[in-house]
């Protein structure tokens, strides 16, 4: 009788521990349950219709099935709503990272997210011409694929991609992605009108973004103020309306400027941008005021206040706002980071992030 | 018809006053901010989670420019539509 050679039954058992590992192909697509199903929102994508940086945090519970694998290749998909699509291009350059945190912990810092990257791709990245589409498709038409130069070891724990993408030579075009929303927000209510040249009759020209007030998020604060000019965003505990007229502390302060903050517990200075349109100037240049919101439970719920000066309109005072944070935390996932191309820092959503379908080996 | 710069946003540009357009909102904001030229009268409207916007055209405006922008960041996005009708 033959004998096996002695080192054929070490080769076969390590073959059986490991089936069809070596070469079989493996898809992971995230958030949950979208492979099939169209995402419940849209996104834009990087350099489509302006340079852009989308970090997107990925939780480890939705990449399992992709741990101690090769990553190969990342798609995104169109959104699905009824429009033909003309296609175009974009420069990206794309890295994946291990990252240190989870969503709900992303940090506006884009290197916070992913101290260690790999560049897996750089190059022109071609959005096809689709037609209106009739349901969620990965095809060639529906679909971007970026295949790695170099793979990706991924070793578990939460995963980033970050892309940088610029217009392509045939300029911006308009090819939105499918994404999910979790419809976790907060609420807003107006405290008081505002003085000066802004916001409408009422003068109302600060507002705070509802569905920012989210924890693991930043919060955005936006106001209409002199164009170029600076404001400052001040944070309160609470307000009352016209709790006293500005100028009973700032002599010189034009009447019908009222304060209605009670106490101050931060404030900022915030420059306003030029007008959004050479055609708006009319509504003013715009200020954000970023903050971010901790993922922490003391967050959930909380209510604050804010008003804003325009220190360029003589200390004109805006309107003021409670805001409450969402008292339920995000449970999507995901999150992602966006800033313009050139930016170090974004502002964190993590209630909204592309379908993202990863390909491994 | 006048059109602006279209980052982040696309749809239907112009309606009946009285009746309503729709707008895709592209860049992950949840609320747009709607004013007419000369109206100074800006008025808030939410974005569903599919990411559209259904903004209202008012009644009796004529040969006027709606603007539809979005605050948040990375960038303020602003679509105009201009009102070629009246009822």
């Amino acid at each position: 009788m033959n004998r096996p050679h002695p080192w054929i039954l070490p080769v076969l058992f390590a073959a059986s521990l490991f089936p069809d590992t070596a070469c079989a192909q493996v898809q992971a697509t995230a958030p949950a349950g979208t492979d099939a199903v169209e995402g419940s929102s849209v996104l834009w994508l990087p350099g489509t219709e302006l340079a852009l940086r989308q970090q997107t945090v990925v939780d480890a519970s939705l990449l399992t099935a992709l741990v101690g694998r090769d990553l190969t290749a990342l798609s995104f998909r169109r959104n699905g709503h009824a429009t033909a699509l003309t296609g175009g291009s974009a420069h990206w350059t794309v890295h994946v990272a291990h990252a240190p945190h989870g969503p709900l912990q992303a940090s506006p810092s884009f290197a916070a997210n992913a101290p260690a990257p790999q560049l897996v791709f750089q190059g022109t990245v071609p959005f096809p011409a689709s037609p209106a589409p009739t349901g969620p498709s990965w095809s060639a038409q529906d679909s971007v694929r970026i295949d790695f130069s170099l793979p990706f070891r991924y070793l578990g724990g939460p995963l980033v991609v970050d892309i940088t993408g610029t217009p392509g030579s045939a300029g911006p075009t308009s090819w939105p992605a499918d994404a999910v929303r979790e419809t976790v927000a907060g609420s807003v209510t107006n405290v008081g009108d505002g003085c000066g040249a802004f916001g409408g009759t009422n003068h109302r020209w600060a507002h705070a973004l509802a569905g920012t007030l989210v924890a693991g998020g930043t919060a955005q604060f936006t106001a209409w103020g002199t164009p170029g000019g600076l404001g400052m965003a001040c944070v309160g505990s609470s307000a009352i309306a016209n709790l006293y007229p500005l100028a009973a502390v700032l002599p010189g302060a034009a009447p019908g400027c009222n304060v209605h903050l009670v106490d101050v517990l931060a404030s900022a200075a915030v420059p306003f941008a030029g007008p959004v349109d050479p055609a708006l100037a009319s509504l003013g240049g715009m200020g954000h005021f970023l903050l971010s919101i901790p993922n922490q439970p003391f967050a959930l719920g909380a209510t604050f206040a804010t008003q804003w000066l325009d220190l360029s309109q003589s200390f004109a005072t805006s309107n003021a706002e409670h805001w409450t944070i969402a008292p339920s935390t995000p449970a999507l996932g995901m999150a992602t980071v966006q800033a313009l191309a050139s930016e170090t820092s974004g502002v964190v959503d993590p209630t909204l992030a592309h379908v993202l379908r990863f390909t491994g080996n | 018809m006048s059109q602006g710069p279209q980052r982040g946003i696309e749809g239907p540009r112009m309606a009946a006053p009285g009746a309503s357009i729709q707008v895709l909102v592209k860049d992950g904001s949840t609320e747009v901010e709607v004013d007419l030229v000369g109206g100074n009268n800006p008025q808030k409207f939410p974005v569903a989670p599919d990411g559209t916007a259904t903004v209202p055209i008012p009644p009796g405006s004529s040969g006027q420019i709606l603007y539809v922008v979005t605050r948040r960041r990375p960038i303020p996005s602003v679509l105009r539509v201009e009102i070629v009708a009246t009822p």
